[in-house]
Order: structure tokens, then sequence, then C-alpha cells
């Protein structure tokens, strides 16, 4: 049988590449628009010699196109940042909102690949904790593929973020089916050893997914 | 003669921009945001390339792939991929992809691709009734 560490340097391991690839991904395509945009301006240069008036509308179109690209890629490499520095210490004081937001950025091609639509309920008040950053990403991506099973028709799922006395809940609501997960025997050594490191503990009810954490001594 | 084209991506964005340059290379060309609107596309209309991003959401590249081959097994499918491998390469081919690009995609190299999707969907196509008027002559007996 695996040891703790060593089921946590693999499953770290796997997320960590699985969303090194979503972000590249999402960085081809954000440089393909800008390639064609770039393109499509020097067409106009070439054909304007050749009778066919400049556009300033056409090219002032291309122009925004290039912008909301480099803004796209811009946002993916912020939470790339993060996401990069989410090993740089073994615990962090973070806001847990902005941790899950940074999350479904992350993984918003993952989700829409799957046909699932993943919303954050809107916060009421900041969630501090100190914590394990990476291991917190990784445990709620997992999570999130739990409960991918157990989606009903509208496929969409709702994250909220619940202050405790005590530390912070997190629940993945709107689902609909627990056969999938008891069949997979759920929580499985992943989850188990994610929990151990950082703390916490997973239950199950009718229609949700129920993540506690600690407080953490910041 | 005119190269017609479908262009299946979910980012307008690249559609848009897509659209505008192979236009001004004489192409007419469609587009679909999902593999459902490309597979009604291909009901209606014969196409001499589709150019299908790998990476879609509701339906992975190379199922896409299969599903459009199955409805027009003629259909001369050029795929794009954010990072082509040799595997990948090799799977596409042997589920029916005429050529694999890698994205960015290098407008000329991609206007040459579709040059030639048109020239063996004609082959094709050629062959096609040729073989149809084999089969009446033979079965008529004259």
């Amino acid at each position: 049988m695996k040891q703790s560490p060593d089921i946590l340097g693999a499953t770290g391991l796997t997320f960590f590449g699985e969303i090194s690839a979503s972000i590249s991904h999402e960085l081809k395509n954000a440089l393909a628009i800008i390639n064609e945009s770039a393109g499509l301006l020097d067409d106009f240069t070439l054909m304007a010699p050749k009778g066919v008036p400049m556009d300033p509308e056409k090219v002032r179109t291309a122009a925004m196109r290039v912008q909301r690209q480099v803004a796209r890629a811009d946002h993916i490499i912020k939470n790339m940042n993060r996401f990069s520095h989410s090993i740089d210490r073994e615990q962090d004081t973070l806001e847990v909102h902005e941790l899950v937001k940074s999350l479904l950025a992350l993984t918003q091609r993952l989700t829409d690949m799957k046909g699932v639509t993943v919303e954050v309920a809107p916060e009421a008040t900041p969630v501090m904790v100190t914590t394990s950053t990476f291991f917190l990403f990784c445990i709620l991506w997992h999570l999130m593929n739990v409960a991918v099973k157990m989606l009903g028709e509208g496929k969409t799922m709702t994250i909220s973020v619940i202050k405790q006395q005590q530390g912070v809940a997190i629940r993945l609501s709107q689902l609909d089916n627990r056969r999938a997960i008891q069949a997979d025997g759920f929580p499985n050594q992943t989850v188990t050893a994610l929990l151990n490191t950082l703390g916490g503990t997973v239950s199950l009810d009718a229609d949700s997914l129920l993540l506690t954490l600690p407080q953490g001594d910041p | 003669m005119k190269e017609k084209v479908l262009l299946v991506d979910d980012e307008k964005d690249f559609l848009d921009a897509m659209v505008e340059r192979m236009g001004a290379r004489d192409m007419d060309v469609s587009t679909a945001n999902t593999v459902q609107e490309a597979l009604k596309k291909i009901e209606g209309e014969s196409y001499d390339a589709v150019v299908l991003d790998l990476m879609m959401p509701e339906m992975d590249g190379l199922q896409a792939l299969q599903a459009l081959k199955k409805k027009r097994p003629e259909l001369q499918i050029i795929l794009l991929t954010g990072h082509a491998t040799m595997e990948k390469g090799i799977e596409a081919m042997k589920l029916g992809a005429m050529d694999l690009v890698e994205k960015p995609a290098d407008m000329k190299v991609l206007t040459e691709k579709i040059h030639k999707a048109q020239a063996q969907r004609m082959i094709l196509v050629e062959k096609k009734a040729e073989e149809k008027i084999h089969k009446i002559l033979t079965e008529k007996g004259w």
C-alpha cells in the first residue's frame, strides 16, 4: 500500500500536469486569434495597392480582437502565476473565494469539455484560512471531478464558501446522484491523503459534497 | 473553382478572423460554433474541406471527426490542434482525417492543404460517379 507522501506527490504532479496542459491550450487559442488578426491586418496592407481600399472599421475590429485576446492571455497567465506560486510555501493565509475563482478560471476549459457549468455563489464576506494553497487547489479539483459524475441533467454545479466558527466549509451543490460516488468507494486514497494533509473532512448528503477545513494558525 | 470550406471552432473571434482572411483568398467559407451545428451543415451542403478544432466542448475532437466522416465519408477534414504530436497525427489519420495542422496556423500552409482537399474530394466524387455508371452498365447489360 502506498504511503501518504507518495500519494500526495503523485497526485500533486498529476494535477500540476493537467492544469499546465489546459493553460497551454488556452494560451495557444489566444495566440491563434492574435496571429490571424495580425495576418488580416497584413492582408489589408497587401490589398490596398491592388485597389481594395482599407476599411477603418475592419482595421479597428481586428485591433480590438487583438486587445481582447491579449487581455484574455494576461488573465490566464495571472492565474497560472498564482497557481505556480501555490507551492512556494507549506502554508499561506488566503481568501477562499478568490482561490475558488482562481481554480475555476484555471479549469474552465476542462469543465467545458465535460459539458459542465460551474458557478460560484456570491460572497457575503471574505473568508480567510491558513492552509496549503496547492493542496487546497488539489482537493477542490478532485472533488469537482467527483461531483461531475453526480450532476443532474442541467449539468450545473454551484460552489459556495461558508464561514464557520472554526474554519470554512466549501459546498459543491446541485448534485443529483449518490450512486456513482458510492460505487467508486468515495473517499478514495487520494482524497483521504489530501484531507489528512489539510486537516479537513468531507461529507455527502442528497445533493451536495461538503468540504470543511480548519482555520489554521497564521 | 472556389473552394468551399466549413470552419468548426468554438472561438468566435478565431472564426471571424479566419472568415475574412479566407474570403480574401477567394474561398467560400461557412462556420459552425459547435460539432452539432457542423453535423447539421454537412447534411445540407457539400464542402471541399472542413477545418475542425480538435479541442471543443461537448465532444472530443476525434469523436467529432468520426461523426462527420460517418455522415459524409468523402469529407476532407483538416484538424487544428494546439499540440500536433506524431501519435496524435497517426491516430487522426487512422480515423480518416486528411491532415493535422498546429495552431497558430500559417495561412499559406492551410490554404495549400485546402487546395489539396478540394482536389482529393473531386477525385473521390469522380470515382464514385464512374462506379455508378459502371454499375448501371453492368446491370442493364448493354
